[in-house]
């Protein structure tokens, strides 16, 4: 049997509630621009969609940020069919030097030197050590990375949702959400009153903890795995 | 009715003799006109959508077509007539279509509107064909693309009686007393035939003066 498809484009989202909400079609642009407002949030702080992306690391160590990136999620290499994570170390030198109008590092700036982890005890411990690190600069857009140059590392970031050439589809999970967003949007815009406001904003917000809970509380069979991992089926001793 | 039929239909409330032409067709034409603007604004106030009722179909047979000002990049059509002004961005253009009808692709916009959306997400997200009503019966389209430039558009028209064929059916709005008035009595009023209804709520208790004891 064939369904409806599980994404629909946000162009059509708006559409459809113009359409629900017997609105004329004067302010579609506005209501549109919001629309990729509230998905844009949605990307951000409410889903667990992500983007995965094979990415060169230069030969400084360092990876140029996708354009649509704002948020990091995990740094990767592949290890016997596993990826393996980058650690973040906030105190990874970050700074560039240029030479004769080439970028490059200053090793007496500790610039592109790996992080030394073969202190294991005293006041220089460093606990549990990992071969690969990274340190985002969020100004420049760059991931400088530690251990690990001249190479593919796999990026997994939340992107701004919104895509530049083609289509820009939403799950239809985030339809209620959006719905109630415009809502309060358009409210704000010709208020009736402050009351009516606070009733859509909660409305919202209702919605937003629908979406959560959908988007992150483990399923049963989640559940049930997690507990068996965690247990074992031989005699304890 | 068609519209000879609705001024047919007027002047036979008038009186027969008017010796000093004070009901000349053209001032029953301009007054039927300035009545049926009035419900139309009523309408809109009572709900925009319902407009499209009364709305002329135009590009039909042959499409209108989409023009390019080359020096400014703008794309634009002439509109076939004219239209009613009406206090929203689409004024009297009530609707623009696809030759080949295709769902809701263009969207009405104001210059303010046409003016900021180059620097929001919509003129990324969308493909959406926005259009601005001037003042001169021209539309300009924001984000045109090449199919509708080649095919054209149809419109839907919200326009004056005077701009109707003599056999065009003119669809008069159903207003009532509540909502200002029936179009035959509006008309009729305006030609001073029937006094205006008397809108003054003064059936309430009257306040008496208090008597003063002033010597």
């Amino acid at each position: 049997m064939a369904h409806t498809s599980a994404v629909t484009e946000i162009s059509k989202l708006v559409d459809k509630y113009l359409f629900k909400y017997e609105l004329p079609q004067e302010r579609y642009f506005v209501y549109l621009q919001h629309a990729c407002d509230c998905y844009r949030e949605i990307c951000l702080r409410h889903s667990n969609s992500f983007i995965t992306t094979k990415i060169a690391v230069s030969a400084l160590g360092i990876i140029e940020m996708p354009t649509d990136m704002v948020r990091f999620s995990y740094l990767f290499v592949p290890i016997r069919g596993e990826w393996w994570s980058f650690t973040q170390k906030g105190r990874k030198v970050t700074t560039t030097t240029i030479t004769a109008g080439v970028e490059g590092q200053d090793s007496e700036m500790g610039e592109g030197v790996d992080v030394d982890d073969d202190v294991y005890f005293g006041l220089g411990g460093k606990g549990g050590v990992n071969d690969y690190y990274l340190n985002i600069d969020w100004t420049a857009r760059r991931i400088f990375c530690d251990g690990f140059k001249s190479d593919t590392a796999v990026l997994r970031y939340v992107s701004s949702g919104l895509v530049v050439s083609g289509s820009t589809y939403v799950p239809q999970q985030c339809e209620a959400t959006m719905d109630a967003y415009i809502n309060w949007r358009k409210e704000m815009i010709n208020p009736r009153s402050m009351s009516m406001i606070q009733y859509l904003e909660g409305l919202y917000k209702e919605e937003i903890k629908k979406l959560r809970i959908l988007n992150f509380m483990p399923s049963k069979d989640e559940i049930c795995d997690a507990w068996d991992s965690a247990t074992t089926q031989t005699v304890q001793r | 009715m068609i519209k000879q039929e609705i001024v047919s239909y007027i002047r036979s409330f008038l009186p027969r003799e008017d010796a000093t032409q004070r009901f000349h067709e053209l001032t029953l034409t301009a007054t039927i006109e300035r009545v049926i603007i009035e419900m139309y604004q009523d309408i809109y106030k009572i709900n925009p959508r319902l407009l499209s009722k009364y709305t002329k179909q135009y590009g039909e047979t042959t499409p209108i077509a989409v023009k390019l000002n080359q020096s400014a990049g703008i794309y634009y059509s002439d509109l076939p007539s004219k239209i009613v002004g009406l206090p929203c961005s689409y004024s009297g253009v009530v609707h623009v279509y696809t030759v080949n009808h295709a769902g809701n692709v263009f969207q009405p916009m104001d210059a303010t509107e046409a003016d900021l959306i180059f620097n929001t997400d919509v003129a990324i997200v969308t493909n959406k064909i926005g259009y601005r009503t001037r003042q001169d019966t021209r539309i300009d389209y924001w984000n045109m693309n090449t199919t509708v430039y080649n095919e054209g558009v149809r419109m839907d028209l919200l326009i004056p009686f005077s701009a109707y064929e003599d056999n065009d059916v003119v669809m008069i709005p159903e207003l009532g007393e509540k909502e200002g008035g029936a179009f035959t009595t509006r008309v009729l009023s305006l030609l001073g035939i029937v006094p205006p209804a008397d809108l003054t709520d003064d059936n309430g208790a009257r306040v008496q003066a208090a008597p003063t004891n002033k010597q």
